[in-house]
């Protein structure tokens, strides 16, 4: 095969055992590959009712066909499993350097299953397999967790690893890897502690065979020049990587603030890219081999907050700060430090402690449950909670459940600002509705990275589109979904593939990436059928969901964001409109009015039973 | 002719085109009455053509023929990623 190697690994953590598979050809290409391939395993092995922290659920790495060749940012990869946090599924993606490093062992995926007795970690050189202990690993945070892995295996290695938070199954609990990248979203990281599954080791120099090579080379050069020409030029992800998001998302009056009480925040300025160049920036980073460089090495010295590490972006900057009240950049660098050192998604921890925070200033969470004050704009609080949360310490331990399980504990799941159980990112939808049509509906829960199309409702790429009205937004949010699903399954990254990767029209076509996967693969695919393919994969999330026992019922926002009107600014007055936009989003997709797929269009991506 | 008072708010690497009057991210300007905000910025050289660059007047996009209003706060950024390639 070219482009996958074909070859997948099988690791029984409860027999201790290690098997490896080869992958039919017509299905490998049928889903292209990384969430693809994840999800077509996942919905033929495991009970889509299981307890994701069971020994049944199971964890699964997956590489794209793109990863480790020389198409621009084909270096990622995907963990996918059964979410803890929402029961629904977790499509967690993350770059650095790991995923090309397992890429090379000449695996395509690692599948997970049982559990261990006592903590283990998984070492990969090539087709040399072990189960190793790692009782001395256990408790310490990533970063000296990867350095002790590295000095016992290869130093060149790469490493990914959970910290305290997946040890201690906190449910926003992340897997990092390279120290400071994240698989994030949806608790993955508790899945693998569940799994007493310390760490991934991988190494190996069995680069993807091509069927094209020397077409490959030429397009990926002419990629290549254009994303570092444009980084050469000042370009903004460069420059400010995506800090520099606040101030747009504070002009158009959708900055979460406050736990989504308004969408505009006085400190936007104070937390912002300048601002982070100015004092904490130290230089870009780049995942390996990528010239865009939107990651920001940072270093914060003000007194009570010290450390260094990467980060924070947008995301972040949000979750620890406006949506907290916070405007203390320092602050929100440190929580986000020790989000990574500890392993936790930064967007649902801090998400939860802003929900937390409005929940106690209305009297509904006794100030003697949380231990001390806890109020919007309270940086060092923000910080200790964090460090908390990891540990299961005092509140730490309700934290430690997300925000629609506290909300809930205390009386009131309405002060969560979640779907299906997922903190919201950064786009307030009474701003952005086509982002709360794809908060609503998307398989892993309120993810903008499920099908982005704040690019054209708020960065205007390629062209703007007003994030106002709801006309036209059912269409955008199926394409959407269907191309993220495309780029999460082949490998490289949203950043770099829907700019330079894509057609340049609104309704993205993804003709570039199908050269790049024909030059990789020479599986002869079209823009249109890898679209299809992304269809495929993003239905069969679909019915695993409506097995688990999801209904068009939790297709849904919060009452805040479907019946409050915005308070403040440019969005003043509106609501989310969810109801305009998702009867047609069923009917585009080809769903009965329950959002149930209907047997003409299974049949027709080649789902039946 | 009358003028009439706007703010003008430059974003990300817009900044560069910043006049050095400017307070942070915003300078204050006049312009003529009956001026849109694409003249506005191509005054100042932002390159906001073609996609390249997103133009919001008071947080809102607006149509091409708006007539700018006393008080108006035009903003613009790089459309990060944009155009077609």
């Amino acid at each position: 095969m070219n482009g996958w190697h074909g070859r997948i690994l099988r690791i029984n953590l409860t027999n201790q055992t290690i098997s490896t598979e080869t992958i039919d050809p017509q299905t490998a290409k049928d889903f292209l590959g990384g969430r693809g391939w994840a999800i077509k395993y996942l919905t033929d092995e495991v009970d889509p009712q299981v307890d994701p922290l069971s020994p049944e659920n199971k964890l699964i790495f997956a590489t794209g066909p793109l990863t480790a060749t020389p198409a621009p940012t084909g270096n990622r990869y995907m963990v996918v499993t059964k979410s803890p946090l929402t029961g629904a599924l977790s499509n967690s993606n993350s770059g650095g350097d790991f995923p090309t490093w397992m890429k090379r062992t000449g695996f395509d995926m690692f599948i997970f299953e049982g559990r261990a007795e006592r903590p283990v970690y998984l070492w990969v050189n090539e087709d040399h397999v072990e189960i190793r202990p790692a009782g001395h690993l256990w408790g310490k945070d990533v970063h000296e967790t990867t350095d002790l892995l590295l000095a016992e295996t290869d130093p060149k290695a790469k490493v990914a690893a959970i910290g305290p938070a997946g040890e201690n199954l906190v449910k926003m609990a992340a897997i990092m890897n390279d120290k400071h990248r994240a698989a994030g979203r949806s608790g993955v990281g508790a899945v693998m502690g569940s799994k007493n599954l310390k760490a991934v080791v991988a190494q190996g120099k069995k680069d993807p065979a091509l069927a094209d090579p020397a077409g490959m080379k030429a397009l990926s050069r002419t990629m290549n020049l254009e994303v570092g020409g444009d980084a050469k030029n000042g370009a903004t992800m460069r420059v400010y990587g995506t800090s520099y998001v606040p101030d747009v998302t504070n002009e158009l009056g959708i900055l979460p603030t406050c736990n989504a009480r308004t969408g505009v925040f006085d400190g936007a300025d104070r937390i912002n890219g300048p601002t982070l160049n100015e004092k904490y920036l130290i230089r870009p980073t780049p995942c390996y081999r990528c010239t865009l460089s939107c990651g920001r090495l940072t270093e914060v010295k003000d007194p009570g907050f010290e450390g260094k590490g990467e980060g924070p972006e947008y995301e972040t900057i949000v979750s620890m700060g406006s949506s907290c009240g916070v405007d203390n950049l320092g602050a929100i660098t440190k929580a986000n430090y020790l989000c990574n050192e500890l392993g936790m998604d930064t967007i649902s921890l801090g998400m939860t402690i802003s929900c937390a925070m409005e929940m106690v200033e209305d009297g509904l969470i006794p100030e003697s449950d949380v231990g001390q004050p806890l109020r919007f704009g309270d940086e060092a609080t923000v910080v200790e909670m964090v460090r908390k949360t990891a540990c299961r310490e005092g509140f730490g331990d309700t934290l430690a459940e997300g925000s629609y399980r506290l909300a809930e504990k205390y009386g009131h799941p309405e002060y969560s600002i979640t779907a299906k159980k997922l903190e919201f990112p950064g786009y307030d939808p009474r701003g952005a509705k086509g982002m709360g049509l794809l908060y609503a509906t998307s398989n892993i829960g309120a993810s903008h990275m499920a099908g982005d199309v704040a690019y054209t409702e708020v960065f205007g790429v390629p062209k703007k589109t007003d994030g106002l009205t709801t006309n036209g937004k059912a269409a955008l949010v199926a394409r959407y979904t269907d191309a993220f699903a495309v780029i999460d399954a082949t490998g490289v990254c949203v950043f770099v593939s829907v700019r330079y990767m894509f057609n340049g029209e609104v309704h993205l076509l993804p003709t570039r990436l199908a050269g790049l996967m024909n030059a990789t693969t020479g599986a002869g695919y079209t823009p249109e059928s890898l679209l299809e393919a992304g269809e495929r994969v993003y239905t069969l999330e679909r019915l695993f969901l409506l097995k688990a026992g999801f209904t068009k019922a939790d297709d849904t926002l919060p009452r805040r964001i479907l019946a409050e009107p915005m308070p403040d600014g440019p969005a003043k007055g509106h609501v989310a409109d969810l109801d305009k936009m998702l009867p047609e989003y069923y009917q585009l997709r080809g769903w009965d009015e329950n959002g149930v797929p209907t047997p003409e269009k299974l049949q027709a991506l080649g789902l039946s039973a | 002719m009358t003028t009439i008072n706007i703010s003008v708010k430059l974003l990300a690497a817009y900044r560069k085109y910043l006049p050095p009057e400017a307070e942070g991210q915003v300078f204050h300007t006049q312009v003529p009455a009956g001026a849109g905000p694409i003249d506005i910025l191509t005054q100042f050289d932002v390159p906001i053509l073609n996609n390249a660059g997103v133009v919001l007047v008071n947080g809102r996009t607006r149509p091409q023929d708006y007539v700018l209003q006393e008080g108006d706060v035009v903003c613009a950024f790089p459309a990060v990623g944009g155009g077609s390639r």
